[in-house]
């Protein structure tokens, strides 16, 4: 054991020598390595980036989780064609479109762990009009105090309903910024702004009119579709009870406690309504973009990957090549192959260590600037997501493929016989 | 082991090369004693068989046939990790090019065998700067190889030999990078360690004038033993 320990003492020592020799080279050498590691770490969490950005695109407006009303698809699709053949059928069936005994619901939910905020929302189409254009339209009936979306953040043109805002007043009406430039088209502006009038014809043929108060730009494009007003206004209009909701859209301290979280939720409001996730909310087939991106990250990752282990490789070999002869001499003095190769082992871990040191240290430079200058995408603001977990895998995948890469060209050097060496010397 | 007892025996040593088609008998049936406290020198021309010789008795090559006995040892008998141990312990190298690690300082290069058995670091510091008193470089210790000179480099590459107390040293053209007056002073180096130490020393040389200040100097021409004579030494 002693004896063990005192050749992986002599290899760290020999090792660590010979990569301190030349300042130069080294500082060249872990350059590569460096941009090779940053390179890796880049590709990854900008993959992660880009899925957490897509994911955020979802949550930031209908929230991680929500509670809506349980459809019994089958059911109801055969209960609508025999509607539809009768001359009875009723457009919406108006209790089924609601979640029953809200308060009592959010509250339940709310003292969930986990659970950050919850918000209830009435929801309804409708038909907007301003001049002769018209444009159909999700409304949806937002209460003042919203903490789980950030759709009240999200304004770029007017206000919005601050509490205790008083519609009766003011008749204010929020609109996403394409609803607002397609309501505005024919009327030769490029957007309707903050002052204009709005007819608004509710699902139950209601019409009222609205002036705008603020354009919202939550860069997502179903909410800048929408309209939103208060919810005591939708409910309203709607003339629907005060319990009565069509959605309680939930945030969540941690996005990936989801699956359980949605599970828990289900367990207590299960005579409420179903849970649906914000994946269940897709319909852009995000999973099939996320997948898409990580694939083209995996294969920027195995690339860089082998990247590394080449020029790792090609040091070894060339100090290797370069030692030939001494090798040769250690091996007759008696030295073991195995303490060579771990000499070079340990030089292949030493030099990517440092090269770790340095690829980390760019990264941390490119991290930091692009979180002062994002990029801009339509669906948010895109930079990269460090993520600890997948650091510590980088950094063991790159340390084992340094040592791999440089064992071989040693295990090569090591296999030749020491006399041809020795007599090539003398 | 006492002086005069027989050290390295070898037995109708034959070693054939195959360069291509053609077959190349580097020994030829070599039959030899070494006897412990030796110092002998192995000369010919190039190409006469001495290096092969060399790497056949430091286990460094296998002999086509033939025995070749250290210590009273078959090596045949040997594994290549024995055989590896076994030079490691028991026998010493110093070849024409210095070849020190020019990443380390002198007394590093001179502890690298030591490193290798696991002896305590005390020991083999003490030894190592007694060692490089004994070749003359004890104001060199913290020096890099580039810093020396080629005999400086030979010296220490000497130094290196001996850390394990080795039964026998084997030395090829170790003379043959330095100028003639270090090499004087290189072999007579050889022989103060050989009386000193009682280190039996095997050395190969073209240069007939080195070789006859060893006790023993062997002749060698075409892969045989042309000549084998003792020298008395008076003690």
């Amino acid at each position: 054991m002693g004896r063990f320990w005192s050749s992986v003492k002599t290899a760290f020592f020999i090792s660590s020598r010979d990569v301190a020799k030349n300042v130069r080279v080294l500082a060249i050498v872990l350059l590569a390595l460096g941009f090779l590691f940053t390179n890796l770490l880049f590709a990854r969490f900008m993959v992660l980036g880009f899925r957490d950005i897509l994911e955020y695109d979802v949550i930031k407006v209908s929230g991680a989780l929500s509670l809506v009303v349980q459809q019994t698809q089958e059911k109801e699709e055969d209960e609508n064609i025999s509607k539809l053949s009768s001359t009875q059928y009723k457009l919406e069936p108006e209790e089924a479109d609601y979640l029953q005994n809200a308060p009592l619901l959010e509250k339940k939910i709310s003292e969930f762990p986990g659970v950050a905020s919850v918000t209830s929302i009435l929801t309804s189409s409708a038909m907007l009009k301003h001049g002769t254009k018209e444009e159909p339209a999700m409304i949806l009936g937002f209460p003042l105090d919203d903490k789980v979306t950030v759709l009240s953040k999200s304004v770029v043109k007017g206000r919005y309903f601050e509490p205790g805002y008083d519609i009766e007043r003011e008749s204010g009406i929020i609109l996403g910024r394409y609803l607002a430039e397609k309501l505005a088209k024919k009327r030769g502006k490029p957007s309707l702004e903050v002052g204009d009038m709005v007819r608004v014809i509710f699902r139950n043929s209601r019409l009222k009119r609205y002036t705008v108060r603020g354009i919202i730009d939550a860069r997502d494009y179903e909410a800048n579709y929408d309209a939103i007003l208060p919810r005591d206004e939708l409910q309203a209009v709607l003339k629907t009870k005060l319990d009565e909701v069509s959605e309680i859209r939930i945030r969540l301290d941690d996005k990936n406690r989801v699956p359980e979280l949605k599970s828990a939720i289900a367990e207590i409001t299960k005579l409420g309504g179903a849970v649906e996730t914000w994946e269940d909310k897709d319909d852009f087939g995000l999973p099939d973009l996320v997948r898409g991106f990580n694939l083209v990250g995996q294969i920027i990752f195995g690339v860089g990957l082998l990247s590394s282990a080449v020029v790792i490789a090609v040091v070894i070999y060339v100090n290797a090549i370069r030692k030939r002869r001494q090798i040769g001499i250690i091996r007759a003095i008696g030295i073991k192959n195995w303490l060579i190769l771990l000499v070079f082992s340990v030089q292949a871990f030493l030099l990517s260590s440092l090269s770790i040191g340095v690829g980390t240290g760019f990264y941390y430079l490119l991290d930091y600037y692009l979180h002062q200058h994002p990029i801009v995408m339509p669906f948010g603001d895109m930079t990269t997501s460090f993520q600890l977990h997948a650091y510590l895998v980088t950094v063991k995948l790159f340390l084992a493929t340094a040592v791999c890469a440089g064992l071989y060209p040693a295990w090569i050097v090591t296999r030749e016989p020491i006399a041809k060496i020795t007599s090539e010397i003398g | 082991m006492t002086k005069d007892s027989i050290l390295v025996e070898v037995r109708d040593l034959r070693k054939t090369y195959q360069m291509g088609k053609v077959e190349v008998h580097a020994l030829n049936g070599v039959n030899l004693q070494i006897r412990c406290g030796e110092f002998v020198s192995v000369t010919g021309a190039s190409g006469s068989g001495k290096t092969t010789l060399l790497n056949m008795i430091g286990l460094l090559d296998d002999p086509t046939y033939g025995t070749v006995m250290i210590d009273g040892q078959d090596t045949r008998k040997l594994s290549a990790r024995e055989k590896s141990e076994f030079r490691l312990q028991r026998l010493g190298f110093i070849f024409q090019f210095f070849n020190l690690f020019m990443e380390l300082t002198a007394i590093e290069n001179i502890v690298l065998p030591a490193l290798a058995v696991g002896a305590s670091r005390e020991n083999y510091m003490a030894k190592a700067v007694t060692l490089l008193k004994s070749v003359g470089l004890e104001k060199r210790v913290r020096h890099y190889p580039f810093e020396l000179s080629g005999g400086e480099q030979q010296r220490v590459a000497i130094a290196r030999a001996l850390m394990n107390n080795p039964i026998l040293v084997l030395t090829d053209e170790p003379t043959a990078n330095i100028d003639s007056v270090m090499s004087n002073k290189i072999v007579d180096l050889f022989v103060r360690i050989n009386r000193e130490r009682n280190v039996t020393i095997l050395m190969a040389t073209h240069e007939k004038e080195l070789a006859s200040k060893a006790t023993h100097v062997i002749e060698f021409q075409d892969g045989k033993i042309i000549s084998d004579h003792r020298r008395v030494v008076e003690s």
